[in-house]
């Protein structure tokens, strides 16, 4: 048994046995890396990890005797595993052991573990990153202790303890002081603060914060906490806002859920308002994340919620063992699980449509775990500047905050305009979300004398001249008045140059960290600092005035302050940071190139933007990607390998053009005698065409093209070829029938591949062995492939395919008249698709329709309300009207006819995919049954102009029609010629009952609608009874006359 | 490619036309030409086959689709290549029907037995969806 010791230096014991280290370091270094990343992990990706300097045969030979090493000195039994492509370590670890007792509430036992800081002698840079975070948790575990200790003595004992993890940590520092002035040591708590401010000082350049000086002078003085802060004016002219925001933050205490959004121009004191209802939340025991869009053309996709989401993980409870989320949440930055407490798992495999919504539940979930004992405060500043992809997850989990103490604060300028906050605003409004828009107007001239004279003595005429020169703009009033009392002869004429006279006085170097601060769009962090400037250059840059430290991050008080040093920059000096800043902040590839862009180094940045390319597909934002892509692209058009990267990301995007475009263009890169190369290109571009893209034909067709590719160049690789085949069996199921299909199973048959594993081949093989044998009509054998893919899928992990499979195997069960069976697959596929809202939407619409078909009506309806409930979190438009529709149909199973026709009609309401020709006469005939025959017949005649598309059968349509014809006459009176209707009706129902309609109909609906037929396969004698049953009733009214 | 396009109105509602525009078991009763129709396509490919009066052993199968919005119903011959493409339009009261005919170069010279037919068809049509409302008609409002 492999047992590693992290915390503290790295030790490592086999059954009990101290293992000396290895001579090489870099193969200890990887023993704790793998240590540390339980799991399986690729050959190729490890080696780059490690030596990403040299080629990739290099690394991988290098990896190769790194393990042999390792091998050597835990022995062949020693928990190393590797394979061709993969290797994993199997140990126990202090670290593991450290999370269990965490998760179970046992935070003196896991602080017990920690021997010093994490790998103590190592000092790579992954093993600095995971230090970090571990003192994070070790911070966190040692404040929780503080929080839950017995006396004030013992909080400030665990809280000194916290600090000493970081001693320029300032929120441990204030939590030391707060305890410390708890038990009563005020002069203890003051000495706490003037100890970080030395060491911010001496350190960093910087002074404490302004929330640390708020708490050191209230110490001082004794002073109420929560009263304006040490370098702000007090908030004037606000009283309205505030009280507005008062109703709202009251609203959220009790219970339920807000979105403000506070708008105006810059400097109009939106941060300040902000900071305000901040103030009150604290008070409130609430907890406050925040955030700032960065002002950069091009941000990396969710910053904002990257930087908020850490900052709340660092105060939270762990989660509950058992939830789902917080590896999810590593998709937008690995280090978030560590912040939680789950460093193992990785977020599942899954196609990015689903990973994207598995992602944005995640945050739901997070949200709700960090609102669950008191009120939660989201405030995410600029919103204006915000990427695209931010904004879209804050309106989904402002949709669900409805029930939740959660106020999310949007601050904003109107211009530029941004319509997706008022589309956020108007959704959660629409779903129960108080939402408070408050814009804020300029201040009136008297509000501008008491705020000028707030915080700055001026002469009559000069404070004239001030306050003429604002405008009615509470920050240029400000600044004017400072520099006017810094001894400039008159108020400056424009905030920009007030911002000049500032930075005037500074010397070259604090100048410098002025002007790079300004230039990098949002606060550096004391990393970033140190790769840029010095200490003592900040410290004499913070003099200016302009610039602030919040919590060791450095920028500019305000934006427009900011925004004012950046335009009065000289091209080539401005230029020149921002090839400093694409350089220091490698971090994030995004910002890096989009700096490096700015100051003409296209050739560096090309790698930035390939970087930042992964690391947003890794966040779901493909868009995104496909923009560095498209850049990375355009400045290196020779190179293929980025060509096909976006041709991958169109592919995941659903977009057909630009990414066969984009395939062409990687190929006429490629060597022609690059046989491999080019059978690999048309392989990827098969496996979009089965997936995402959905297109048998163009699968067929680029399959086809890597066959031929491998037969040119006389290539066995049984693998690809074997691939290659599968897909192209798959086309032809779908587009000629079984016997093509058949052909290519049996020529893959003959090649030398295991073709039962992995079980993704295995998934997709049983799906087409599947569907060859329903067109072949053997509907029991092809049930027991589509099980047999389904639970294929389970084994790969993939969600979506799993799901495929139940949902066809539980169709094809319906349609022989199994419904238990049909239930007992889609509880199968309701188990493996229930993290995944649009496809477990899906597997509850199926689930329902089994249920109703059983006549278990209510369990249906159940069912058909949670279909609902999730396509509300989908909040499409399209998914909702298909859950009206699916909740149509089963209203009508159910005889529940006045719902039948109000869901089917908000269903015709919207445009959801469905087959509208037949839900207008379902509905026509739920009016018909309601007495409604006028209504019904309108209907029925828009109907008939409906689109019909190939795999509509309008002789379904034909039967169905004369049918409600007969209901409407019959609404009417005209029992005549109601009978004559049902007569047409069981004509039309009577030529359709001798065929067999499942397998055309199962695959028509696959590809027309891209779901299984979710009602239930149309079967004409079925029909034919319902006609026959009005017909008797017909008679029955008939012979009462 | 020669083309051809005609229309007709009916007092008939569009429901009844649709029925039957879309029953291929009944194209041969307005369908100049036409004296029977098979369910399915002969030799593998097609939807319908339609059998004419002028040689009624002769198959002539035909791919049935919709186009463009998919309110058009296109009748494709397969034998002779001939495209037809209806389309209904709702009026007050009754029911527009247009045809857009395709003609392929090589029966370019039956264009006036083409348009001859096809106007014969279009009214046929609008005749017999007229005929099955009046029978409805009288009594729906009674």
């Amino acid at each position: 048994m492999l047992r590693v010791q992290l915390l503290g230096e790295l030790e490592v014991h086999v059954d009990g046995a101290v293992v000396a280290p290895p001579s090489s370091r870099r193969a200890w270094s990887l023993l704790a890396w793998l240590a540390l990343h339980p799991g399986e992990h690729g050959r190729g990706g490890v080696a780059a990890r490690f030596w990403p300097d040299v080629l990739d045969s290099s690394a991988r030979a290098s990896l190769r005797s790194a393990l042999w090493e390792l091998r050597r000195a835990v022995g062949a039994d020693g928990g190393l595993h590797g394979g061709r492509e993969r290797i994993a370590l199997a140990c126990t670890t202090d670290l593991e052991a450290f999370e269990a007792h965490v998760a179970a509430g046992r935070l003196e036992a896991a602080v017990a573990l920690q021997r010093g800081p994490l790998l103590a002698d190592l000092d790579d840079d992954w093993v600095l990153e995971a230090r970090d975070e571990q003192a994070e948790r070790l911070g966190s575990v040692y404040a929780r202790l503080a929080a839950a200790a017995a006396t004030p003595a013992e909080a400030a004992a665990w809280a000194r303890r916290r600090l000493t993890l970081d001693p320029l940590d300032e929120e441990a520092a204030r939590e030391l002081m707060r305890r410390l002035a708890a038990d009563g040591d005020r002069v203890g708590a003051v000495a706490a603060y003037d100890r970080l401010s030395d060491r911010l000082r001496e350190g960093l350049g910087l002074a404490p914060s302004a929330q640390t000086r708020t708490l050191a002078a209230t110490l001082r003085e004794a002073e109420a906490p929560g009263g304006p802060r040490a370098d702000e004016p007090p908030l004037i002219g606000r009283d309205a806002d505030l009280a507005a925001l008062a109703g709202v933050w009251e609203w959220v205490r009790a219970g339920h859920g807000a979105v403000a959004v506070l708008g105006g121009e810059g400097g109009i004191g939106k941060t300040r308002l902000a900071a305000e209802l901040i103030a009150r939340a604290h008070a409130g025991n609430a907890t406050v994340a925040r955030c700032s869009a960065v002002d950069l053309g091009g941000a990396p996709p969710f910053a904002p919620w990257i930087e908020l989401l850490a900052a709340l993980a660092r105060g939270l409870d762990a989660p509950p063992a058992d939830s789902w989320w917080p590896e999810e949440l590593g998709r937008l930055s690995p280090s978030l699980p560590r912040r939680l407490g789950r460093p193992r798992a990785a977020p599942v495999d899954v196609p990015a449509e689903l990973a994207r919504a598995r992602l944005f539940e995640a945050t739901v979930e997070l949200t709700e775990h960090a609102s669950a004992t008191r009120p939660l405060v989201l405030v995410f500043d600029d919103a204006h500047l915000a990427d695209a992809p931010t904004l879209e997850l804050a309106a989904y989990v402002a949709r669900r905050i409805a029930e939740l103490p959660v106020l999310m604060v949007l601050t904003r300028r109107m211009t530029p305009r941004r319509d997706e906050v008022d589309a956020l605003t108007n959704t959660a409004r629409t779903r129960g979300v108080q939402v408070c828009e408050l814009e804020l107007q300029p201040l009136t001239r008297t509000e501008l004398e008491a705020l000028i004279g707030s915080v700055r003595m001026l002469d009559t005429a000069t404070r004239e001249r001030v306050i003429a020169a604002a405008d009615g703009n509470p920050l240029l009033a400000l600044e004017s008045a400072r520099a006017t009392a810094n001894g400039d002869s008159g108020p400056p004429a424009s905030l920009r140059s007030a911002t000049r006279a500032a930075i005037a006085g500074l010397g070259g170097p604090a100048r410098r960290a002025a002007e790079l601060a300004a230039v990098a769009g949002r606060p550096l962090d004391r990393l970033e600092l140190s790769a840029l400037t010095s200490p003592d250059a900040v410290l004499e840059a913070m003099d200016c005035g302009l610039l602030s430290s919040t919590d060791g991050r450095f920028g500019f008080r305000h934006d427009l302050l900011r925004e004012a040093v950046v335009a009065d920059l000289e091209d080539t000096r401005r230029a020149t940071h921002h090839e400093a800043l694409g350089r220091a902040l490698r971090a994030s590839p995004a910002e890096a190139a989009r700096h490096l862009r700015r100051a003409g180094r296209d050739d560096l940045a090309v790698e930035c933007l390939l970087e930042a390319a992964a690391a947003a597909v890794r966040t779901t934002a493909l868009v995104e990607a496909t923009a560095y892509l498209s850049e990375a692209v355009e400045l290196r058009p020779e190179d293929a390998a980025s060509q096909l990267e976006l041709a991958d990301v169109w592919a995941q995007l659903g977009r057909r053009d630009p990414a066969t475009a984009a395939r062409e263009r990687a190929l006429a890169r490629l060597d022609p005698l690059d046989a491999p190369g080019r059978a690999a290109v048309h392989l990827r571009a098969a496996l979009w065409f089965r997936g995402r893209l959905c297109d048998p034909g163009g699968a067929r067709h680029a399959a086809q093209r890597g066959i031929d590719a491998l037969d040119t160049g006389s290539l066995t690789d049984p693998e690809t070829r074997a691939d290659l085949l599968l897909i192209r069996a798959w086309s032809e199921v779908t587009i000629e029938g079984s016997g093509a299909a058949e052909r290519t199973l049996a020529e893959l048959a003959t090649l030398d591949v295991d073709l039962e594993h992995p079980p993704l081949r295995r998934h997709h093989l049983r799906s087409v062995e599947g569907f060859t044998l329903l067109l072949g009509g053997r509907t029991g054998a092809a049930e027991a492939a589509l099980v047999a893919s389904g639970e294929a899928g389970e084994a790969a992990g993939r969600a979506d395919l799993a799901y495929g499979g139940w949902a066809n195997a539980a169709c094809l069960a319906i349609a022989a008249g199994e419904l238990h069976r049909a239930m007992e697959h889609t509880a199968r596929g309701e188990a493996i698709t229930a993290p995944f809202p649009a496809i477990a939407f899906q597997m509850a619409g199926l689930r329902a329709s089994v249920l109703a078909l059983l006549g278990r009506h209510d369990d249906a309806r159940a069912c058909s309300d949670r279909q609902a409930e999730l396509a509300g979190r989908l909040g499409s438009p399209r998914i909702l009207a298909l859950a009206d529709h699916d909740a149509g149909l089963l209203a009508a199973l159910a005889g529940d006819h006045e719902r039948a026709q109000a869901c089917l009609g908000r269903a015709l309401a919207g445009e959801p995919q469905i087959l509208r020709a037949d839900a207008r006469l379902r509905r026509a005939e739920a009016l018909a049954r309601t007495g409604r025959a006028e209504a019904a017949e309108a209907e029925l005649r828009a109907a008939a102009l409906e689109p019909i598309h190939a795999g509509h059968r309008p002789a379904l349509l034909l039967g169905r029609m004369a049918f409600v014809q007969a209901l409407v006459a019959r609404a009417r009176g005209d029992h005549e010629l109601a009978q004559a209707r049902l007569l047409e009706s069981a004509r039309h129902w009577r030529r359709l009952a001798g065929d067999d309609p499942v397998a055309s109909e199962h695959l028509a609906s696959l590809v027309d609608l891209g779901r299984p037929p979710i009602a239930g396969i149309v079967d004409a004698s079925g029909e034919l009874d319902r006609v026959a049953e009005e017909l008797r009733g017909l008679e029955a009214l008939a012979d009462a006359r | 490619m020669p083309t051809l396009d005609d229309s007709t109105t009916t007092l008939a509602p569009v429901e009844e036309v649709w029925k039957l525009l879309y029953d291929p078991s009944r194209m041969s009763e307005w369908w100049a030409g036409i004296r029977s129709v098979e369910r399915g396509g002969r030799g593998g490919t097609g939807d319908i086959t339609l059998f004419a009066d002028h040689d009624p052993e002769f198959p002539m199968p035909q791919a049935l689709h919709a186009d463009g919005d998919g309110r058009r119903l296109t009748i494709s011959c397969l034998a002779n290549h001939l495209v037809f493409e209806w389309h209904l339009e709702v009026l007050d009261p009754g029911t527009r029907i247009a045809v857009h005919v395709e003609i392929p170069e090589r029966e370019a010279h039956r264009l006036d037995d083409q348009r001859a037919s096809v106007s014969a068809s279009l009214r046929a049509l609008a005749t017999l969806a007229a005929e099955a409302a009046a029978t409805d008609g009288p009594r729906e409002r009674g």
